[in-house]
């Protein structure tokens, strides 16, 4: 990435200190580039400073790699008389293409940025983590789920000296990362079944849904999604990603304030009703962002269609139809019933206007402009930025057949002053549980980073990574820092933090409703559910052309896939986890249980769907587990929580999920039973639950208890590992 | 400015409020280390209602059908007034039990909301600002423990009886603060029985701290002592006296029958028990209001059971001596329209509703404002939805002019700058 033009303010330090220059040779030197140039302090013609290494000369352009590894290229005439001098003898440096260099470099890259602050923070790295730490936070990291007994073992046992790298590769491409990564998507796009409150529940985001879970298989690059989400027009069920704007249909100022915090970093959502009284953000900027999406729908009303309104033309069809089978009787109104469903559903849409719609709202206060007045689109311009420069808004918006366009092509730019930067901090944040800049949808400027030139670096790593989020990831999981012991206080609030190792966290909802899933079905990716392409088939209709008698076959098709949903479920979710909907069937699990792709039956116990979170309704009903855990009801942003509560302790203690773990017909009981004396035993629980081996003092106290309560003691071993604090929180 | 693990956090909220939820509230639901302000704020409102009951009605209640009856023969629909216990105050014949009790009750009739939609409609009636999609507001109960702080019974300040989902909850407050969900009154508290004997139980316990003890010395952490304190409010809770607030199976079988053998009617029992533990704020939800068709079919259907559930209640309170501070509200999100439609129902109506105060120092028998003869338009006195809240935390003795601000610094009041209808206070 080269910056070709001249960077403003790479030279608006005044002053270097001489210790912090030698103190980055070391930092600046590539791994792969042996004969790096020094790094030194260049002047430019006004006298304004930096610190950089020499790359090379071509013609009259010279380039220089800063501190964050960022590459400029400039005219030679910018530089003193003096530097310009040195610019030409110094000899061009052979440099590895950032597009070359390899995750592990980039990790040992970032691994020396952190080195570089906790000496200049004055503070101790925590030590390394243990082999049994690192494996129970990798998978929990990557796949969501703590491991199960068999492969906790097979990674303790191995003396492989590259084990740690290995399996991180490994779960990288296995299903969990998938799943994962579409949770943490979930509480970031608010993603629900329904596709909003406002719209006829007939109108599930069944699509788009399944499209954000095709795109991370697939590896789509970030970039792309984005792009494809703030341009995609259409029904929902013909292209997933009009999801993204749909869900907020009749809500289009909401969804830009959104947009903006999500993938810019940046909350202007006070602006949307008065200028922000102690940031730089005014309502006339918001409007003016909000203009771009203005000359676009998302619902048809009855006088936007060339046949005319197509529910009172499919009514007068219904009449005539049931005329002509002799009932003159038959009364439209208490008929249309749930075929209104299916032809409001269908309304929703997006479609360009033949206009901008945008204007200021009613009681607009200030000078500039009168209430109600139109609103051109105009781009937002970051604090640091200065526009006329700025390759991200050398940008002709007239060019574009719809302005909507022009943001999206802005928006995810690999020039725009945030996108990737946002994207990478959120990733950093996933592995550590702090982001390099906090909070992550309202990076006010990345100077603000307790460590710049890491936010600097990961941006620049996540657009060498061409917007792979896994590539991403296997970087961060590979560098020394994640691999140490988690920080074993809560961080103080108001002292930087610079990553001395992960933050202790809490699993999140769906990382302990899927680790007990693991502890009760072993593999849980083998049950999934996917039923995109029927709902799309079925609820697609073309409202201009559609005549009764097809949109009476969708209603029938449309009635008999909920039907055969619920019996594929064996009942409703409502209560799972809950104490309403018993099964009375014995737990069907075992390790050669039958696939579930497809039709096969789910596994239901307890009232309890067994499959992973992101299988499971979006979100899950209010009471289920999940929610309790806290999962995002995904009616705002990131909304998950991981705080406790007595109803969760009570979960916990009593509920559904721990008796079907401390039930003797499990998959615990089963592994256990393979052993041959009750140390072993304990072994296994320990394995399966905590991923670790007991301590001395440990088996003592199992013994003890198999002592005074015989076979009732695996259960209470069992039982008490699930309650302890050390199995909620991942190290 | 360098970053610090406070700067705050405006869409997401989550991050600051957990940690402020620990050391500046503390985690307690129960019994916990807030202070108890209620003392000191006795100046602002009149604040005798220590506990508020706050029955909802999903869906929109006809106030037609209710507690606005009319003569006018177009819109009166299968409805006739009734005189009732106070002077000169009619309500519907579907009310007959209710009729007994309106000497206890102000009805507030010139209700106003400008939203035609259930979800939007019932957010705003319990939060009294509008839906956004960049926030969400807590509903009464965890503000008046925001506000007034967390009472000193043991249990939770707020239990929500019957609540579908969509309840805005704790909102932008602390999880912790969230209303405890009851589905069904007859089962009480979800997950409150051990799997086990109580003697195996306390032995898992124990066993629990035995293995945890190592990970807990070793993470001295904020976050794990949270989870530690958690345990032990729910054990003390489960252990406790209190948890028989919970069990209606307590009752004597002819006061369950009083109240009625349906969800709504324990559910209000259940309310009444919880009052005699000290709860603040109960909601107990009732729906299957939304009768756009045949709406005789649907009061003879769902007006008995709110009849008897709710007169029973402010009968009950009075009875032993609680309804001087427990306010029982009845609220829903709109009213229904004053024209019968074709299918003899009658459709969404916010234009113009009714609410219903008994107890909490409400006035008996007092009738605030009116709507037109046809009921469909406020002639008198109106009371916005911000209103009507702010006139419930008034009640509560809250001070409906205290600003708080959520975790991204946005300020909010209780009634969002709503003016109590103090007229309704004796």
């Amino acid at each position: 990435m080269i910056c070709e033009f001249y960077p403003e303010f790479l030279f608006r330090m005044k002053k270097l200190l001489l210790t912090a220059t030698l103190m980055a040779v070391g930092l600046l030197m590539s791994p792969s580039a042996a004969e790096a140039n020094e790094v030194r302090i260049w002047t430019d013609e006004q006298g304004r400073q930096v610190e950089a290494q020499f790359l090379r000369l071509d013609d009259n352009t010279v380039y220089l790699r800063t501190r964050d590894g960022r590459r400029h290229g400039f005219d030679l005439s910018r530089l003193s008389e003096a530097d310009q001098q040195i610019a030409r003898t110094l000899p061009p440096m052979e440099e590895t293409p950032a597009d070359q260099r390899s995750h592990v470099e980039s990790a040992a890259w970032v691994d020396r940025i952190l080195q570089d602050a906790w000496q200049k923070g004055e503070v101790q790295p925590n030590p390394r983590a243990t082999d049994e730490q690192f494996l129970r936070r990798i998978y929990l990291d990557v796949t969501g789920t703590i491991p199960t007994y068999q492969q906790t073992i097979s990674f303790l046992r191995s003396t492989d000296t590259n084990k740690r790298a290995k399996l991180i590769d490994e779960l990288l491409d296995s299903p969990g990362y998938n799943s994962h990564m579409f949770n943490y998507f979930a509480d970031m796009l608010r993603l629900r079944d329904r596709l909003s409150d406002n719209i006829p529940a007939a109108a599930q985001a069944t699509n788009y849904i399944q499209w954000v879970k095709e795109n991370i298989e697939n590896e789509r690059p970030y970039n792309e999604m984005v792009y494809d989400m703030l341009t995609a027009t259409g029904k929902v069920w013909s292209n997933g990603a009009a999801g993204y704007l749909l869900r907020d249909s009749g809500m289009q100022l909401d969804n830009l304030a959104m947009t903006i915090s999500i993938f810019l970093g940046t909350d202007i959502a006070c602006a949307q009703c008065h200028d922000h009284p102690f940031d730089e953000w005014t309502q006339m900027e918001f409007y003016q962002m909000a203009a771009f999406f203005g000359a676009t729908g998302t619902q048809m009303a009855g006088g936007d269609f060339k046949n005319g309104d197509p529910r009172q033309r499919l009514e007068r069809e219904l009449v005539a139809l049931a005329q002509a089978q002799g009932r003159s009787d038959f009364e439209p109104d208490n008929n249309l019933g749930g075929l209104a469903d299916l032809i409001n559903a269908n309304r929703y849409t997006i479609y360009d206007l033949d206009e901008n719609r945008m204007r200021l709202p009613h009681d607009y206060a200030y000078d500039d402009a009168n209430p109600r007045d139109p609103v051109s689109p105009r781009l937002m311009v970051f604090p640091e930025v200065d526009m006329r420069t700025h390759k991200a808004y050398q940008i002709d918006i007239d060019e574009f057949d719809n302005p909507r366009l022009a943001f999206a092509r802005w928006a995810t730019s690999t020039d725009n002053p945030r996108f990737a930067l946002t994207i990478a901090n959120r990733m950093w944040k996933r592995a550590f549980g702090l982001a390099v800049i906090e909070p992550v949808h309202d990076i006010k400027t990345p100077d603000d980073a307790a460590i710049p030139e890491l936010a600097k670096f990961l941006e620049q790593e996540m657009i060498r990574v061409n917007f792979n989020l896994k590539e991403f990831m296997r970087m961060v999981y590979n560098t020394d820092a994640y691999q140490r012991a988690a920080t074993n206080v809560l961080p103080d609030p108001e002292q930087p933090y610079y990553f001395t190792g992960p933050l202790l966290r809490r699993m999140t909802a769906e990382q302990t409703w899927d680790s007990f899933m693991t502890l009760v079905l072993g593999d849980a990716d083998r049950y999934t559910l996917n039923r995109s392409d029927e709902y799309a088939r079925i609820m697609d209709m073309d409202l201009d052309s559609t005549d009764i008698n097809s949109a009476l076959g969708k209603l029938a098709a449309f009635r008999s896939m909920n039907e055969r949903q619920r019996q594929r479920m064996g009942g409703d979710l409502a209560m799972s986890g809950g104490d309403m909907m018993m099964s009375d069937s014995p737990i069907g699990f075992n390790d050669d249980a039958p696939e579930a792709a497809g039709d096969a039956k789910i596994v239901v116990s307890r009232g309890m769907q067994l499959m992973r979170a992101s299988e499971l309704p979006q979100p899950a009903p209010a009471n289920h587990f999940l929610r309790q855990f806290g999962q995002s009801d995904r009616q705002l942003v990131d909304n998950s929580f991981t705080s406790g509560s007595i109803p969760q302790v009570m979960m916990l203690l009593n509920g559904n999920a721990t008796d079907l773990v401390t039930d003797r017909d499990g998959l615990i009981y089963r592994h256990m039973n393979q052993q041959r004396d009750a140390g072993e035993r304990v072994e296994v629980v320990f394995y399966s639950i905590l991923n670790r081996q007991s301590t001395l003092q440990e088996k003592d106290i199992a013994r003890r208890e198999l002592q005074s309560n015989g076979d009732d003691g695996y259960a209470n071993i069992i039982w008490s590992l699930i309650n302890t604090r050390e199995f909620l929180f991942i190290q | 400015m360098k970053h610090t693990l406070n700067q705050l956090d405006p869409l997401t909220r989550r991050s600051f409020i957990e940690k402020s939820a620990k050391s500046a509230l503390g985690v307690s639901l129960m019994g916990g280390i807030l202070g108890h302000k209620t003392a000191a704020m006795a100046n602002v409102g009149p604040g005798k209602a220590k506990h508020v009951i706050y029955l909802f009605m999903n869906g929109g209640i006809t106030h037609l059908d209710t507690f606005d009856p009319k003569t006018d023969s177009e819109v009166k629909g299968p409805t006739t007034p009734i005189s009732t216990s106070a002077d000169g105050v009619q309500i519907a014949q579907y009310l007959p039990e209710m009729a007994k009790q309106m000497h206890h009750c102000t009805i507030i009739r010139s209700m106003n909301s400008h939203t035609g939609v259930h979800e939007s409609g019932q957010y705003i009636m319990r939060t009294a600002y509008n839906q956004r999609g960049t926030i969400t507001h807590p509903s009464l109960g965890p503000l008046a423990q925001r506000l007034l702080g967390k009472t000193e019974s043991r249990l939770p300040d707020s239990v929500n009886i019957g609540s579908g989902g969509g309840h805005p909850g704790a909102g932008f407050l602390p999880p912790a603060m969230s209303p405890i969900p009851i589905g069904d009154p007859s089962r009480g508290l979800q997950n409150a029985r051990p799997l086990t004997t109580q003697s195996q139980f306390d032995q898992r316990i124990r066993l629990m701290n035995e293995f945890d003890a190592t990970f807990r010395e070793r993470f001295p952490h904020d976050d794990v002592k949270a989870y530690t304190e958690f345990y032990d409010e729910t054990l003390n809770l489960l252990q406790g006296e209190d948890m028989l607030a919970f069990d209606i199976t307590q009752e004597p079988q002819n006061v369950r029958e009083r109240y009625g053998n349906d969800r709504f009617g324990q559910g209000c029992m259940l309310a009444r028990r919880l009052v005699e533990h000290g709860v603040r704020f109960i909601e107990v939800e009732y729906g299957g209001w939304d009768m756009h068709n045949q709406i005789d079919g649907g009061m003879r259907n769902r007006a008995p059971v709110l009849d008897r559930g709710m007169a029973t209640l402010i009968a009950d309170l009075d009875e032993r001596g609680l309804l001087d501070e427990t306010m029982v509200v009845l609220g829903s999100e709109f009213g229904r329209t004053p024209r019968v439609n074709q299918n003899a129902g009658r459709d969404h109506h916010p234009r113009a509703f009714s609410t219903v105060f008994a107890g909490g120092g409400v006035k008996g028998g007092f009738v605030l404002g009116s709507t037109d003869a046809r009921a469909y338009s406020v002639t008198d006195r109106q009371v916005s939805v911000q209103d009507f809240i702010a006139t419930v935390g008034y009640g509560m003795g809250m001070d409906t002019e205290e600003v708080i601000y959520s975790p991204s610094g946005r300020p909010f009041t209780v009634g969002d700058s709503g003016k109590p209808a103090t007229e309704i206070f004796a």
